[in-house]
């Protein structure tokens, strides 16, 4: 295949898309137009009742945005309207309250645009709407999407075998770009005991009964390497970082169970070390004193 | 001279050894060197009698010698399995768990190299109360509330840096206020014992993972130690082994709401004057224990060293009857829920595990971490 197919290909592939979207915002706008329906089912801060209201009403004014419970608001000269008749389309029973005038900058500009100019107004609302739809099925995850779906209650999710296996999330790390990576680190909060190793090899015996697929697998395989480096004698994993972007994957970052302290701790022992020894100095001077 | 001097040395001694050969063979064949009559099995005190019930019907069955058991505790069993290959070593360990990363390291490192394991079954620790009393769903949390020697200051609302108070408890409602108001007394297993090291490992530390105060301990050790102190205000009652028989007497005589831990198959003996307690909401059953929704269960599992059997089998001869112990261990008429190790006491494994297990004897399949 040629580079120019290629090309085509995928802007009849982008255009097709946009098509379809059109599509789908044509007939939504039609179904709200022939099929008006109660403000109770469609919730008082609907922006269909809000646009419905702006092109039926538009002697009335804005549509105001108000509490669940509340009836939707029409600012107005404050007197509620019980009924309102749409014409030939059928009836829209809808409670208003009138609180406060209209805006008069903004209203004129509302009512100025006709029916089709309104039209328009809510078929691009609806295209709007339906590509971020489409795009957010194929776009990646968010980090806050996944720090909000981090459960560790869950007892066969990957985060509370993690949590059992004495690392919990530390940080997310994200790039954006043309290829995203999104990586998750792991820190060690927690060495184990031996029975705390038995205990998390039954529980990985009872997750492979439970969750057969390769998914699963995968992370049990995870937090078999994590134990047979920690229970291993002279390395412990500090750091786990899972990548989900662009290929999922897992790094050990292996530090020895002897080695030396970070700096900034290095220098937070030896002013500990360092009190000890002055506060033993004047005990011992207090007790030479007569 | 010299020269025929040594030719009728080495005459005279091989009319010696030829005469020693019929001699010899007269009490029957005797193992070569590197071999030995009869299996040599190392077991921890809690698989003791599975171990037994299988000597017996492995004895029964196939017409060898009795297998030698020597019962100690579950780190000594394993540290002696691997040690070696050689007529001096078990030919297989029994334990309530399995074999750990490291006690696997060091058979490979000592040539042991290939290990088939068996999984016979399930048992469990049971709190058991006598029947009559006031039955509770206790939480993990409520028997370390009863147990253990200090408790964090703050109880629930205690946080990671919260301070540990002497444990001051004597009723149920002191530990729980959803608990009836009867005084503490629980009777277990002796410290040194093969149970006590799982009412540590089940019931306090499990409990242990669940209080906030301990996720702020990093270090392991400090950690246990702190979680796993029993108090010694006479709440917690020691019974030396054999807890089968010697808690009986103390149990028959004990006040209201004395609880007790045993394992499961000693309750199956006892149960028609003991009640099961349920534990985190789930009782002790057969059913439940099987599917390891109970949260001290523990397997009963046999490794055995191939390199001990005969030659056509893959190993070097050290012993004869390996293969057939391990065939009988996994026969339907041991392990299966007619099984007569049901009878003493084990806890049956699904009809697909159990097949697994022969499939897996039968081949010799080796094990690996």
């Amino acid at each position: 295949m040629t580079d120019r197919s290629v090309a085509w290909g995928r802007a009849r592939a982008v255009g097709g898309l946009l098509v379809d979207c059109l599509t789908v915002a044509g007939v939504l706008a039609a179904v709200s137009f022939c099929f008006p329906a109660d403000a109770a089912t469609l919730g008082s801060d609907s922006p269909l009742i809000r646009q419905t209201v702006q092109m039926l009403l538009p002697e009335e004014g804005l549509a105001r945005a108000s509490q669940p419970g509340e009836p939707a608001g029409v600012v107005g000269s404050g007197e509620p309207i019980k009924r309102l008749a749409m014409g030939s389309s059928g009836t829209v029973r809808m409670d208003f309250v009138r609180q406060e005038e209209i805006p008069s900058a903004l209203a004129p500009e509302m009512y100025s645009r006709g029916f089709f100019g309104r039209m328009l107004d809510t078929m691009s609302y609806y295209v709007l709407y339906v590509w971020e739809w489409a795009t957010s099925g194929i776009s990646p995850p968010s980090p806050l999407s996944f720090a909000q779906s981090y459960s560790e209650k869950d007892p066969d999710s990957f985060a509370s075998l993690l949590a059992d296996a004495g690392y919990k999330l530390g940080e997310i790390e994200t790039d954006v770009g043309i290829v995203p990576t999104v990586y998750f680190k792991f820190k060690n909060v927690r060495q184990l005991s031996e029975a705390d190793v038995v205990w998390l090899e039954w529980r990985l015996e009872k997750h492979a009964k439970r969750n057969p697929g390769w998914a699963a697998a995968a992370q049990r395989s995870i937090v078999h390497t994590l134990l047979e480096i920690n229970e291993g004698g002279d390395f412990f994993v500090g750091t786990l970082k899972v990548r989900l972007l662009p290929l999922p994957a897992a790094d050990f970052t292996l530090e020895p169970y002897e080695g030396g302290l970070p700096e900034n701790l290095d220098v937070l022992l030896r002013a500990i070390q360092g009190k000890k020894i002055s506060q033993r100095r004047s005990r011992a001077s207090d007790g030479d004193s007569p | 001279m010299v020269t025929r001097l040594r030719l009728a040395c080495c005459r005279l001694a091989l009319v010696a050894a030829v005469a020693a050969g019929p001699a010899g063979a007269a009490d029957g064949p005797t193992p070569g060197a590197g071999q030995r009559n009869e299996l040599f099995i190392v077991s921890s005190t809690l698989t003791r009698p599975y171990v037994i019930g299988l000597v017996e019907g492995f004895g029964k069955d196939f017409g060898l010698p009795t297998p030698d058991v020597k019962t100690t505790l579950i780190k000594d069993a394993f540290e002696e399995f691997c040690a070696g290959i050689g007529p001096e070593y078990p030919d297989i360990v029994a334990g309530p768990r399995s074999i750990s990363r490291r006690e696997f390291a060091r058979c490979v490192k000592n040539g042991i190299l290939d290990l088939v394991e068996i999984d016979v079954g399930d048992d469990a620790l049971v709190v058991v109360t006598k029947k009559g009393d006031p039955v509770n769903n206790l939480s993990l949390k409520d028997i370390w509330g009863a147990l253990a020697a200090e408790k964090p200051q703050h109880g629930e609302r205690g946080d990671w840096f919260d301070d540990f108070v002497l444990n001051t408890t004597h009723t149920w409602r002191d530990v729980n206020p959803t608990l009836p108001d009867i005084a503490l007394k629980i009777i277990g297993p002796a410290a040194g014992t093969a149970i006590y090291q799982f009412v540590k490992d089940f019931y306090m530390e499990g409990a242990c993972r669940k209080i906030t105060t301990f996720k702020g301990y990093y270090n392991a050790e400090d950690r246990v130690r702190q979680c796993t102190t029993f108090r010694t205000d006479g709440v917690y009652q020691e019974i030396m082994a054999p807890i089968a028989r010697n808690f009986i007497e103390p149990m028959r005589s004990a006040p209201i709401g004395t609880l007790a831990i045993i394992p499961f198959a000693v309750w199956r003996r006892q149960e028609s004057w003991l009640d099961r307690l349920p534990v985190e909401g789930v009782l002790p059953t057969e059913a439940s224990i099987a599917a390891r929704d109970y949260v001290a269960v523990y397997p009963v599992r046999m490794y055995v060293k191939r390199q001990h059997m005969q030659p056509d089998m893959g190993g070097k001869g050290v012993v004869k009857g390996l293969y057939q112990f391990i065939v009988e261990a996994t026969s339907e008429q041991a392990i299966g829920p007619q099984g007569f190790l049901v009878s003493v006491g084990l806890v049956a494994n699904g009809d697909e595990q159990r097949e697994a297990m022969r499939t897996r004897a039968r081949r010799l399949e080796r094990f690996a971490y």
